[in-house]
């Protein structure tokens, strides 16, 4: 079963936001009575069976999905989980960080270059592809099978400002992954029984920009499986009903990362769940200058052509 | 003006929030939205907010953490002198605070329970004076204007804990359930120095005992500039927090909780934070010499300060 959350085309603010179960086939969402933390934990328990339907189904040519989170949902994520992307050091922990609510757009919306490349104009701002977790349950039950806790699924595109100064502690994860409206989560949560049941999911994640493959992957292939994520997750800030966590990107394919363009058009597909598809704003506020890409080294294959972004 | 949140005891929902009368020991209810009275005190700090009904004895409700469903609760470390001395050209370390690692004012603090996986990992308390963004920022040079006002946060963390391979593991550190607090009340700028740098003097006392004591007018960056490195990070909005950092511990070298400590937390201006610790650390064993060791070469900060 898939879960959108979603508003009716022209209705604005939260009185005109629904959760909805969406019917791809028929293209149409029908919304749930009742309150995300009373459904979701039952259907976490119980099965898809325990919703209730309200009134007839609309076409979702007539609704703006939104990205499905709560309002009081803490989003987390992990970095370094595919060997594709980085083989970590052994018996290294996985970096883990926080993203506010602000960061993240829902499906079809602009994603925005971070402001703080105005400081530090040495940043480049990247996609990463990433399947999201979705929890159900009000509390984790036995942290060596978490992902019993489990709705679902969706996917994320974790915009990542590489190449932040680090602090006196490390890496600034925090000026890296927190910019205003820099990464996107949608369309919706697909349930956990529809992608292999608990324990690790095998689905292949790809990202196409502008048309051209640019990251490929199976989430088989992540270092620490997603059980193990949300343990480590739940031993560090408690997990509850809403709450998401992002289990890291896989490798670029022919690019060492992938940085974004103005108007780049974006689209991550996740087996089984969907497509979550973005747009890049129209116009970088802090170009980059040619040199920035990819280590200056303008042989490498791509899908942009070499100095479209600044240069000057 | 003294803006508090608070509810019936034992209620658990988000309450209300109200204007504290300290003299008279009364608060009185706000009658907007929280998203609408804030910007407009904030614009305006001299101005109430209207009020609605009759005042009620502070001691008939349960003061609650000063924070909405939608606060992003954030933070900021190394920033007195007397702790860390950073050098020429460091940034500030910023991280998150989770929603669930806040409690208010006479709640009690809970364990970590990180420290189950990670034996070594000790809870410590942090004094830190609290910013409230009563309004998202519109000039970075000039964000003490869209400030509300400061609380009073004890900004527990967890010292010892793995590394990641990037640094510190700040979430790991800082996100604790029931954790960490944050109270009693919000005093508007007006009364702490306006929109320059507050000077108030902080105290920390454990069991009566003084364990942390300097002036927020020693922080490393003043607020200004913390804000403008904040919100060019994460775009700050109305109820958002931000902890400021600890200053030094006097006569220990770290502050780890013990069972049922009493944590009193004082601000001049604002009021104290009491807290009490659980009475029993589930992920304690034995206080053997070799943990003791441990105990000593972690507050000795091998892992969070040594550059001086």
């Amino acid at each position: 079963m898939k879960f959108a959350r979603y508003r009716a085309t022209g209705r604005g603010g939260a009185d005109g936001e629904r959760w909805g179960v969406v019917d791809t086939d028929a293209r149409t969402v029908q919304p749930i009575d009742g309150a995300f933390e009373e459904w979701a934990p039952a259907v976490t328990v119980g099965g898809p069976g325990a919703v209730t339907l309200g009134s007839a189904p609309v076409s979702l040519d007539t609704v703006t999905l939104l990205p499905p989170l709560r309002p009081t949902s803490e989003i987390t994520g992990l970095g370094y989980n595919y060997a594709s992307f980085v083989v970590p050091a052994e018996g290294a922990d996985p970096p883990v960080y926080t993203k506010p609510m602000a960061s993240i757009v829902g499906p079809d919306a602009t994603i925005e270059f971070p402001d703080l490349i105005a400081i530090q104009p040495q940043c480049r701002f990247c996609y990463e592809i990433q399947l999201v977790a979705v929890v159900g349950s009000v509390r984790i039950g036995d942290p060596k099978h978490a992902t019993r806790d489990l709705l679902g699924y969706t996917i994320g595109n974790d915009g990542a400002l590489r190449g932040t100064r680090p602090s006196f502690v490390g890496m600034d994860l925090f000026g890296e992954r927190s910019s205003y409206q820099s990464s996107a989560l949608g369309p919706w949560i697909v349930t956990t029984d529809e992608l292999g049941g608990d324990g690790q999911p095998d689905l292949e994640l790809t990202t196409t920009v502008n048309g051209a493959v640019t990251q490929k992957g199976r989430t088989s292939e992540m270092r620490w499986g997603v059980d193990q994520v949300l343990e480590e997750m739940n031993n560090r800030s408690m997990l509850s009903t809403g709450d998401v966590v992002f289990t890291g990107t896989c490798g670029y394919v022919g690019i060492p990362d992938g940085h974004y363009l103005a108007g780049d058009v974006i689209d991550l597909a996740v087996e089984g769940i969907g497509t979550l598809h973005n747009v890049v704003a129209a116009t970088d506020p802090f170009p980059m200058h040619p040199s920035q890409r990819w280590g200056g080294d303008t042989s490498l294959p791509g899908v942009h052509p070499v100095g479209t972004r600044g240069g000057s | 003006v003294k803006l508090a949140r608070y509810g019936q005891r034992d209620d658990g929902g988000w309450g209300q929030w109200g204007v504290v009368d300290a003299g008279a020991g009364t608060v009185q209810r706000i009658a907007a939205d929280f998203d609408d009275w804030a910007p407009t005190v904030t614009a305006d700090p001299t101005t109430s907010p209207a009020l609605d009904g009759d005042p009620v004895p502070l001691r008939a409700v349960q003061l609650l953490a000063p924070l909405t469903p939608t606060s992003e609760i954030m933070g900021t470390g190394v920033n007195y002198p007397n702790w860390v001395i950073p050098y020429e050209g460091m940034d500030s370390p910023f991280y998150y605070k989770s929603l669930s690692s806040m409690i208010g004012p006479d709640a009690e603090i809970t364990f970590a329970y990180l420290a189950e996986s990670q034996p070594l990992c000790r809870l410590c308390y942090e004094i830190e004076l609290v910013v409230m963004m009563g309004r998202p920022v519109s000039d970075r040079k000039h964000a003490m204007a869209d400030v509300l006002g400061y609380t009073v946060g004890n900004d527990s963390c967890v010292r010892g804990m793995r590394p990641s391979f990037l640094g510190m593991d700040l979430l790991g550190s800082k996100c604790g359930f029931h954790a960490s607090s944050v109270g009693p009340w919000i005093v508007t700028r007006d009364e702490l120095g306006g929109d320059d740098q507050p000077d108030l003097e902080i105290t920390m006392r454990v069991n009566d005992v003084v364990t942390q004591h300097d002036r927020t007018s020693a922080m490393n960056w003043p607020i200004e500039k913390l804000l403008y490195e904040c919100d060019y990070r994460s775009h700050m909005s109305t109820g958002d927090l931000l902890y400021t950092g600890t200053c030094g511990f006097i006569g220990v070298p770290d502050g780890f909780y013990e069972p049922a400590d009493v944590i009193e937390a004082e601000i001049e201006g604002i009021g104290v934070l009491r807290n009490v610790v659980a009475p029993v650390d589930p992920y304690k064993t034995a206080t053997t010499e070799e943990e003791l060791d441990v105990r000593e070469r972690v507050a000795g900060g091998i892992d969070h300060r040594g550059v001086h």
